[in-house]
């Protein structure tokens, strides 16, 4: 299912050599042969009535798997699964296609499916704006999931701030003026804005008997493996798999933590999900901490690696703020009701009239009576009938395993929504855009870390850039990579990034910690398209490829000469 | 990689030096092209010659009717950040300006800037690892036959013109076009003794240069510009620190009322192997009245159509032409 090769390998060469060993790509041979983000085809159909209401739709996806599967049919499943969450659509058919061919194998890259599928989908509700003669802001708040709605997919949306996004990304951008300013003239200016949704974690399903083996199919196994211990051969002579370990869904979507609260009243967070620069180690000590009312620097995390740290399902799919949260809100609980325990004998009141807050623990109607929390922590340890403060969290949030055939269910317990709005210029002789700003409205439910917040936002839009105008691999006939540098394969630099107007839309998600949710990739998710339509906006030529380069905008607008 | 690494401590132990080692030999002066291409497996010399030492090929001087002498181990950034060359040849700084980071100008030297090879993504492939070589027969550049980017349709090599021993990279140095357009010379030195080459004659295309096996590049040398003339350069790469996709350097000389066009030179870099001169634009705008130039009518002639037929090709040309006209106008206008 996964390429883990390169794993097997490490491992295989530290037991050969004994020593440490660290393996080390270089640009060329990442660019050449690892994983990359899945080259997509889609078709798009949809039933629309004059007033702007969506009643079917009907998408038709090849995605470019490369030469092996690496999450390839979980990113063509999780296409389906977004391209049924942002707008009311009765009927909705979806097929997906993956194709086997001699590049680099695609994976799982910040958005999951969401980027490819989204650009398809924005640039098609601006082609119906346009076909029925609509405002494409109009068009989605008209057609937009709120709250209470049911998908296509059963999935019932909570909290969502979907509408709001869109009404302030286009009101940041100023949206009625320039939609309409003057496009003659050389360079031109013009407006555009695509919104979407994103999960904030995933029940996958996987097979259990495949993640664990590594096969479907138990006689495959056994050809290879006869000696393997999930194999038993029945007496008729026919293979399976051994007792307990029959065909078996993973159904959880759980992380854990292990908290401690140390005799001076510092606390340590054991998690089980890795800080991959996203900034979990201060959100998650900013949640623990604001629960047992201690100062964010009296919160150590510690993980992750093979000798330390607790279950966690991983950091991806935009989840950790959510799950592991929950996790460490759990944990965090029943610390302080251990705590409440003790300050209470001490306080002499009943605990459910005590607060945590800076690091004392006070009855809430005087908050001048009050213990200090390393106190608490030091008698829990010191006296005969305390005990250590060990606490252990988890969450596994409320959602279900979409069936195989029909794609009903809940992948994920909540959905973060946002809008991106773009303004550009396009010089009509050059065909360069030039980005002048975007403005990202964000749903995340609650702002945890709006210092970290912001930076997820900026540094989504800035990748979102690179991939809107400059990355593409250049392929030779046979699927090798020529462009392997980053001279020729372009990334975007300081000097493409464009003024950036992060904005959040507090909804208070019940589901999440403090009423939080994830926003690890939405930001990445809708800038091309965003960026297309407002190009479509400013020269009225859709660029329906990426990246959009010069020579495309050219040709566009050399086509569209030609059909007037 | 391995490799000897010597130090000359002037110019004729440098050549002697060069003269022993021939072929086997490369001079290292900045190193921000060497390295790299060491690194990449371009290139494997045995033994790397330093000149650094030589702190005498470092300067920046008028000499005779105030031509600008600069020497060849003078970093890029030092002729950035000259103000006298910013008011005699503003087209050198504002080349210079254009290229690089300031990091790579601190190191990289006038004279390497010259020496460079070729940019190619087919050259500049790191080959080491043994399934990326097996699946890529050599191009010529690296002792091969074949010449794999000339057929496709490309952005980054030349799109007209004759091939340089059967290499359509085109030169890589940012200072080839301005200094064409200056009618600049360089100097250099060998075993035969001191010689100046013109820049037409110095880049031959596919990364060589006139230099013979023992010769370095010692000086560039450019004449002094009239006070009624005016210059632009102007250049377009995938980022600004990239090497040029296209660069132009425009040199016009006009009469004091700028009525008249005197005399102009224009060179176009990026469309074919070595720097283009627009033979068409300098003989039909010389001594002419500005306002009746057609620059589209004078482009028609020296670009004409693409080698290869496709959208980057046929986009280059384009670009390159909006970049002529531009610039022309600006130093006209």
């Amino acid at each position: 299912m996964q390429m883990r090769i390169i794993y097997i390998c490490v491992a295989l060469a530290v037991k050969c050599s004994g020593r440490p060993v660290k393996v080390v790509h270089n640009r060329e041979e990442d660019l050449v042969c690892d994983t990359i983000r899945h080259p997509a085809r889609i078709h798009l159909k949809t039933g629309v009535k004059k007033d702007g209401t969506i009643t079917a739709r009907q998408c038709l996806l090849y995605l470019n798997n490369g030469a092996y599967t690496h999450h390839g049919d979980l990113v063509a499943g999780a296409i389906g699964v977004v391209f049924s969450g942002v707008y009311k659509t009765p009927h909705l058919k979806y097929d997906a296609n993956l194709v086997y061919t001699n590049t680099p194998y695609g994976g799982p890259c910040r958005g999951f499916g969401n980027v490819q599928i989204t650009f398809a989908v924005e640039s098609h509700m601006d082609d119906i704006a346009k076909g029925i003669d609509m405002d494409p802001v109009e068009l989605r708040l008209r057609n937009a999931v709120s709250e209470g709605d049911e998908t296509a997919r059963g999935t019932r949306v909570g909290r969502c701030g979907l509408k709001e996004c869109v009404r302030r990304a286009s009101q940041e951008i100023g949206w009625e003026l320039k939609r309409k300013s003057d496009k003659a003239g050389r360079k031109v200016k013009g407006v555009g804005i695509a919104c979407g949704n994103h999960w904030c974690g995933w029940r996958t399903g996987f097979d259990a008997n495949v993640w664990r083996t590594g096969y479907q199919d138990p006689t495959k196994l056994y050809q290879e493996d006869p000696a393997s211990p999930f194999i038993r051969v029945r007496e008729d002579g026919k293979v399976g798999w051994r007792d307990y370990f029959e065909q078996e869904l993973y159904d959880s979507d759980a992380s854990s933590c292990i908290l401690t609260v140390n005799e001076d009243g510092t606390v340590i967070i054991q998690v089980g999900d890795p800080e991959i620069g996203q900034g979990l180690k201060t959100t998650v000590a900013m949640i623990g901490a604001e629960e047992l009312g201690v100062a964010i620097e009296d919160v150590k995390i510690v993980g992750v690696d093979t000798d330390s740290g607790a279950f966690g399902i991983g950091s991806y799919s935009s989840r950790v703020t959510l799950v592991l949260g929950n996790a460490v809100m759990d944990a965090a609980r029943k610390a302080k009701a251990s705590l409440f325990d003790i300050a209470s004998r001490m306080l002499g009141v009943d605990k459910n009239e005590l607060v945590a807050r800076n690091r004392r623990i006070s009855i809430k109607h005087d908050p001048d009576q009050y213990v200090l929390l390393g106190d608490v922590a030091f008698r829990a340890y010191s006296r005969r009938e305390g005990g250590e403060l060990v606490f252990h969290g988890y969450h596994d949030p409320d959602s279900t395993i979409p069936d195989k055939r029909t794609g009903q269910g809940t992948i994920s317990s909540t959905w973060s929504y946002f809008a991106q709005a773009a303004e550009v210029e396009v010089d009509k002789v050059t065909g360069e855009v030039k980005l002048l700003g975007i403005r990202s409205a964000h749903d995340v439910g609650r702002l945890i870390n709006p210092l970290g917040a912001e930076g997820q936002v900026e540094g989504a839009v800035h990748q979102g850039i690179g991939y809107t105008f400059f990355e593409e691999l250049e392929w030779q006939d046979q699927g090798r990579t020529r462009n392997a540098n980053l001279l020729n394969y372009r990334i975007a630099t300081a000097e493409e990034m464009c003024p950036v107007t992060p904005m959040f839309i507090e909804t208070d998600d019940p589901k999440g910690p403090f009423g939080a949710k994830g926003l690890g990739e939405p930001a990445s998710v809708a800038v091309a398209p965003a960026i297309a339509n407002a190009i479509e906006n400013a020269i009225g030529c859709r660029i329906r490829k990426l990246p959009i380069t010069p020579d495309k905008i050219l040709n566009a607008l050399k086509s569209r000469g030609k059909e007037d | 990689m391995s490799f000897e690494y010597i130090q000359a401590k002037d110019i004729p132990e440098a050549v002697m030096m060069l003269g022993k080692y021939g072929d086997e030999s490369r001079i290292l002066a900045g190193g921000t092209e060497l390295i790299p291409n060491m690194r990449h497996h371009a290139i494997s010399p045995k033994i790397l010659i330093s000149i650094k030492p030589i702190t005498s090929l470092c300067y920046i001087r008028y000499g005779e009717n105030n031509a600008l002498n600069i020497g060849a181990l003078t970093p890029l950034r030092m002729i950035e950040r000259s103000s006298e060359i910013v008011r005699s040849h503003s087209l050198v700084s504002e080349c210079v300006r254009s290229i690089a980071t300031f990091q790579i100008k601190n190191a990289g030297t006038a004279g390497g800037n010259l020496c460079q090879t070729v940019k190619c993504y087919y050259y500049n492939q790191s080959h080491i690892n043994f399934f990326m070589r097996q699946s890529l027969e050599p191009c010529r550049q690296r002792g091969g036959s074949v010449c794999h980017a000339s057929r496709v349709d490309t952005f980054n090599h030349a799109i007209l013109g004759k091939p340089a021993n059967g290499c359509i990279a085109t030169t890589a140095s940012d200072l080839a076009t301005p200094l064409l357009a200056l009618n600049a010379c360089v100097k250099v030195i060998g075993s035969k003794g001191e010689r100046l080459i013109s820049p037409e004659d110095f880049f031959l295309g596919g990364g060589r240069t006139a230099l013979r096996e023992d010769e370095i590049v010692t000086e560039v040398q450019i004449p002094s510009l009239a006070d009624t003339t005016r210059s632009t350069y102007g250049k377009y790469s995938q980022g600004t620190r990239n090497f040029p996709i296209l660069n132009i350097a425009v040199i016009a000389r006009l009469t004091p009322d700028r009525k008249f066009c005197e005399d102009i030179h224009a060179i176009l870099g990026g469309v074919s192997v070595i720097p283009l001169r627009l033979r068409s634009v300098e003989t039909q705008f010389r001594n002419q009245e500005i306002s009746s130039l057609d620059i589209e009518d004078a482009l028609r002639d020296d670009l004409p159509g693409v080698r290869i037929r496709g959208s980057l090709s046929e986009y280059k040309l384009k670009r390159a032409k909006t970049m002529v006209s531009d610039v022309i106008h600006s130093v006209l206008g």
